[in-house]
């Protein structure tokens, strides 16, 4: 209750609330232009992010996190192109629907949805974290350990071209992490002698190279299409008959997206496509799918606002982020000086207060920007990509070279920009590289304590309860994707035995 | 994908360079780490800081090791569902080249006139002609980086 309590309270400053209006605007337009999202969004903010109170940096980060997790929607329903990778199963339902000349009742639908989804997992967000942090006071160097490892394991299954790429991927972040002076011993690793990286590549440099630098590159191949808006109709807004109809659909997608958020490094995406597969498995209305059908985008809308909240779980009570956008917030809550954990909640209280309510202050708001703004944001997706682009890569360099004043840093983030072009070109997506940036000196350190602990016997991390438990979680993790493909193949095998009886 | 067919195997080259670039990088880092410091074990605790990247690259490798298999061991049918790579368009490198042009520039000339020049250069060779609004975005543009970094975060730029 007393959570409930200072979460009323933020959101009754009128500071605060200007803030969440402010930061849902922002939010929301960034996340309707194409290519940007809320990943190189918030990698962009960080510069300016800590140099602030810790409470407001971190709640703006969570504000135009849900922004533009529903902002990617606009786009996606009215020029066919995913505003933010979450927003792709969208496309599938809510373009037609636009050319059918509804798109306001497109934008309607995902817009209530999206708010729902999101107000109902961040409740389950601030009832869920306290618990989970609870049982974070049992956990030892072991325990966080085979927690970082089951993070990584999820890597798995996240979104990319193939298993192996994320884990290579995941690897290579790991090893990223090690650059830098060994704190226990002093030792200098991969530094080449360069004063510049003995404190480690700066993560921050790292995040706005790969995601606004790679993105840039990626850009530069597509500058010349031509976008076409669909826009007719696009004040007129659902009736009451399709909220009736689609209600259940998002408590459903609603209860998909909070628990694949939750799980780590899993995101808005993958809960989209969950939700917008089920859906269509037990719909009765399936055959419009793909064609127009409302469910089609309520679903993977409720389930990938619902994951902000579930992806907030993890970060906050573990300091494991769920996905791509909560490991830069992760990072720029560790550059604040804040160590997420069960201790947050005894110091900080007015912190998660802060973060939670942000986050529920952003879902109202985008509710009320999306039914009375949707003219304004359909034109906002036709800014030409030859005249955002350049200003976004320009603002990536200064706010790298802001953070220390160093023009080496900026070297870094056009060095990591090239580097993920060609990452992703090849299938290396640059989420398990961050993963593993973030979690490797976790996982370097607890190794180290639980050897020292446990006398040099690293088996002794088997005997311990929770810490095994992950362990053998990340043996499922790593063998789900082997199991839903012999369980896919066995499907297939049975169809054809049938079909092969009927003929 | 470039591939290449054997009998009923077939080989996408890519990847397969691809492969043997990471397993050549994990090789040469695995020699790095032979440059490290040595720490007395009593300091080390244990663990020299040489085991978790060494252990890291290990599994790069491996990694690595088993994609180039797959990519040599593959089936006709799967080597026909694989899209070919289409080339990089000159522009990305031009792109980047310029990216690296204005950092070059930015302590030499100003961080301000490096993106009057860097802003519409960049928009050019992405084919933008309409000079009244490259004029007036990148003018707002400039003003808003002013305040921005100079006024609000007080940033001395180069």
């Amino acid at each position: 209750m007393e959570a409930f309590f200072l979460v009323f309270q933020f959101l009754f400053d009128p500071y605060n609330l200007a803030l969440i209006a402010g930061g849902t605007l922002v939010g929301l337009i960034v996340g309707a232009l194409p290519g940007l999202g809320s990943v190189i969004l918030i990698a962009l903010m960080l510069p300016f992010v800590v140099r602030m109170d810790p409470t407001t940096g971190i709640a703006l980060c969570a504000i135009v996190y849900c922004a533009t997790t529903y902002g990617g929607s606009i786009t996606a329903i009215l020029i066919n192109t995913p505003g933010t990778p979450a927003a792709a199963m969208t496309t599938f339902d809510g373009f037609p629907l636009a050319q059918k000349g509804e798109a306001g009742r497109a934008l309607g639908v995902a817009t209530f949805s999206s708010a729902i989804g999101g107000i109902l997992g961040i409740l389950v967000m601030i009832v869920a974290t306290p618990l989970l942090a609870q049982v974070a006071y049992r956990f030892g160097p072991a325990e966080f350990f085979a927690l970082a490892v089951f993070g990584m394991s999820m890597l798995a299954s996240i979104s990319g071209a193939s298993m192996t790429k994320n884990f290579i991927g995941g690897a290579f972040g790991i090893l990223l992490a090690t650059v830098g002076t060994d704190l226990t011993t002093g030792v200098q690793r991969f530094t080449f002698g360069q004063a510049d990286l003995y404190e480690g590549i700066a993560v921050v440099q790292i995040m706005i190279g790969i995601f606004a630098g790679g993105e840039l590159l990626r850009q530069a191949t597509q500058a010349h299409l031509k976008r076409q808006l669909v826009a007719e109709g696009v004040t007129r807004l659902p009736s009451l008959a399709d909220f009736r109809k689609i209600w259940k659909t998002v408590l459903r997608s609603t209860g998909i997206g909070t628990f694949i958020g939750i799980l780590p490094a899993e995101g808005g995406k993958v809960a989209a496509m969950i939700a917008y597969n089920e859906e269509q498995r037990w719909n009765k209305n399936r055959d419009q799918f793909g064609k127009g059908a409302i469910e089609g985008i309520a679903a993977p809308e409720a389930a990938n606002n619902a994951a902000t909240g579930g992806t907030m779980v993890p970060t906050l009570a573990l300091g494991i982020p769920g996905g791509g956008s909560t490991a830069i917030i992760l990072t720029a809550m560790l550059i604040l000086g804040l160590r997420p954990g069960p201790q947050l909640f005894a110091e900080q209280p007015d912190l998660l207060a802060g973060i939670f309510g942000a986050m529920l202050g952003a879902n109202i708001c985008f509710l009320v920007y999306g039914m009375v703004g949707a003219k304004f944001f359909s034109r906002i997706t036709l800014i030409p990509t030859t005249i955002l682009w350049p200003c976004v890569i320009c603002l990536a360099c200064l706010g790298a070279y802001s953070l220390q004043q160093s023009m080496f840093d900026v070297g870094i983030m056009i060095f990591f920009a090239i580097l993920g072009f060609f990452l992703n070109r090849h299938g290396y997506a640059p989420a398990p590289i961050v993963m593993g940036l973030i979690l490797g000196e976790l996982i370097e350190t607890s190794l180290k304590q639980s050897y020292l602990i446990y006398d040099g016997n690293l088996f002794a991390i088997l005997q311990q309860p929770i810490a095994l438990t992950f362990l053998l979680l990340s043996l499922v993790g790593l063998c789900g994707p082997f199991i839903a493909k012999a369980i896919g193949a066995f499907r297939n095998n049975q169809a054809e035995l049938l079909r092969g009886n009927d003929e | 994908m470039s591939t290449s067919s054997k009998g009923d195997r077939a080989i996408d080259r890519t990847l397969l360079f691809e492969s043997i670039f990471i397993m050549i990088f994990s090789a040469v880092m695995f020699g790095v780490t032979y440059t490290f410091d040595k720490v007395p074990a009593i300091l080390a605790q244990g663990i020299q800081p040489t085991i978790f990247p060494r252990a890291m690259l290990v599994i790069m490798f491996l990694l690595a090791a088993l994609q180039a298999f797959k990519a040599m061991r593959l089936s006709l049918q799967e080597a026909m569902q694989l899209k070919p790579l289409k080339a990089i368009p000159p522009v990305v490198y031009l792109t980047a080249l310029f990216l690296i042009a204005f950092a070059y520039l930015m302590p030499i000339i100003g961080t301000f006139p490096a993106i009057v020049i860097f802003l519409p250069a960049l928009a050019l060779l992405w084919g933008e002609r309409r000079w009244l609004l490259m004029t007036l975005s990148f003018a707002g543009f400039l003003g808003f980086a002013y305040v921005l970094f100079r006024l609000v975060m007080n940033v001395p730029l180069p």
